[in-house]
């Protein structure tokens, strides 16, 4: 079923929405969740969680892409269990991601900033190859491992380090030159 | 930091996934061309394939498959001709002020801006041989003492050693048989100021850079130094020649057959030819539009290892300077 038939079926508060969403991305969704959390129980709770994320955002939200939307609220959802399973302990993303971008406690405040981040890492990103690109947000959006990246992209895990070490060193001197507080 | 990845544009996670599916269908590619089985197509290049292996098999052990050329292919053709005098047989320089010093005679040079064939190669070749058998007995050097020969509009004579209109004219004719240019203009940088003309940081943050120089066509060269884990602190001279510009420098290396080569690939992803001597270590880089070549003050007996000589090579980002 195309993504648009599906959306329809949300805005029709269709039961059939949740499951064909499950269908076509029930597989992808477990993935990213998975990714993060690296626990089947707690994956298949998140995916059930993002289904209900779904159903509540739409409508009247009207996604453009409808899988990364989907990715979107799995990804909020998998951070936000994973605080509260990992108090305290760091994840290896955060820690990677503190070279170069301010990592803070939610306010309201803290959501405009996050959305001025964002447009700044758009802009960012467009500067990058394609492969770098890939194998940065195959990272910290949806947080492949290390050994999955060398996998995926043929390299080895030296030079996916590598890779991610130098595009995180360039992100920081962009957040520097637009004046992103660090 | 979470919250702000969420605001990354469709095209970007799209792109992602585009470029993991096209990794999957090469992976898958490679994957089913081993897996293919010998067929019509595969009899018709059995014999020479044979004949391949067979040359595979004679090439000395040094010589690695996918690049042909090792130390020995940089070597300059004649390069013990360099203008210093040759010792005699108990050692001794005859007569020159300019060699003050016991020369081993053997020794061997190897270029630093491209491989034996390569127009610049050949261009130093002459070169080194015009200047081996020019002003030998220094009469015009002599007299021209503490002074500086220039001309006026040849400032690229001044890049060279060049002290007379015999010796410019004659540098003329060799860069124009082999369709090069002569360096104009050469400016001693900070490693910052360098980093800003070749594009980018070519070197990680770990790695002190002293002082450089660059000239207009982007050649550069700048010395430092870096920690490496097995031997401690190395210096190291890192040169990049632009092909198509003549340049002369050449590099005492001792006896090639000193050294360990291998090829490797370095964690910016490009491939470097490493060679580990007792003295010294060098890494190098050959590309279209120019070469690379470090030269490591460290060897073996340094405490310098082939772990320590890759880790040096995964400090430079070859991909940058190769534009």
């Amino acid at each position: 079923m195309e993504d648009s038939e599906i959306v329809e079926l949300y805005f029709a508060r269709s039961e059939a929405a949740i499951q064909e969403t499950e269908r076509k991305y029930g597989a992808f969704l477990k993935r990213v969740v998975y990714n993060i959390l690296r626990s089947l129980c707690d994956t298949e709770e998140i995916v059930n969680d993002t289904y209900m994320g779904a159903w509540k955002a739409i409508p009247p939200t009207r996604p453009d892409n409808f899988k990364h939307f989907l990715s979107r609220i799995a990804r909020n959802l998998s951070f936000d269990r994973l605080d509260y399973l990992n108090a305290g302990k760091r994840q290896a993303l955060f820690v990677e991601m503190e070279e170069c971008i301010p990592d803070r406690q939610h306010d309201i405040e803290n959501l405009w900033e996050a959305r001025e981040v964002g447009r700044v890492l758009n802009r960012f990103l467009e500067t990058l190859d394609n492969r770098s690109c890939a194998v940065f947000l195959a990272r910290y959006y949806y947080a492949c491992s290390i050994s999955e990246l060398a996998k995926q992209y043929s390299l080895s895990e030296r030079q996916v380090k590598y890779l991610l070490s130098k595009t995180r060193k360039r992100l920081r001197a962009c957040f520097e030159k637009e004046g992103v507080a660090l | 930091m979470i919250e702000a990845f969420q605001y990354v544009d469709d095209r970007f996670l799209d792109m992602t996934e585009q470029e993991g599916d096209v990794q999957e269908r090469r992976e898958r590619k490679n994957c089913e061309r081993k897996r293919r089985p010998a067929g019509v197509g595969f009899a018709a290049f059995g014999a020479a394939a044979a004949a391949c292996i067979c040359v595979l098999l004679a090439l000395p052990a040094g010589v690695m498959a996918g690049n042909w050329f090792g130390l020995r292919n940089l070597l300059v053709p004649d390069g013990n001709n360099d203008y210093h005098d040759y010792p005699d047989d108990t050692g001794h320089t005859a007569g020159s002020d300019y060699t003050d010093y016991v020369i081993d005679s053997a020794y061997m040079t190897i270029a630093l801006s491209g491989y034996q064939g390569s127009s610049e190669m050949e261009a130093l070749r002459e070169w080194n041989e015009f200047l081996a058998h020019y002003n030998t007995d220094h009469s015009i050097l002599d007299a021209l003492g503490n002074g500086i020969f220039a001309v006026e509009g040849r400032e690229d004579w001044s890049q060279y050693r060049v002290y007379s209109m015999e010796m410019g004219e004659k540098l003329d004719e060799i860069v124009q048989k082999y369709g090069l240019k002569l360096h104009t203009r050469i400016d001693v940088v900070e490693p910052d100021e360098l980093e800003d003309r070749v594009g980018g940081s070519f070197l990680a943050e770990e790695c002190r850079g002293y002082t450089g120089y660059i000239y207009e066509d982007g050649s550069f060269q700048l010395d430092g130094d870096v920690d490496l884990r097995g031997c401690g602190n190395a210096g190291f001279q890192f040169r990049r020649v632009v092909k198509g510009t003549f340049d002369e420098v050449a590099l005492n290396i001792g006896q090639v057959e000193d050294y360990t080569e291998w090829q490797y690939v370095s964690a910016c992803g490009e491939p470097v030819l490493l060679e580990l001597g007792a003295n010294k270590a060098l890494i190098f880089a050959d590309y279209e539009n120019c070469f690379i070549a470090v030269n490591v003050l460290a060897g073996s007996v340094d405490g310098m290892t082939k772990e320590d000589l890759q880790e040096l090579a995964d400090k430079a980002d070859f991909s940058i300077l190769k534009q």
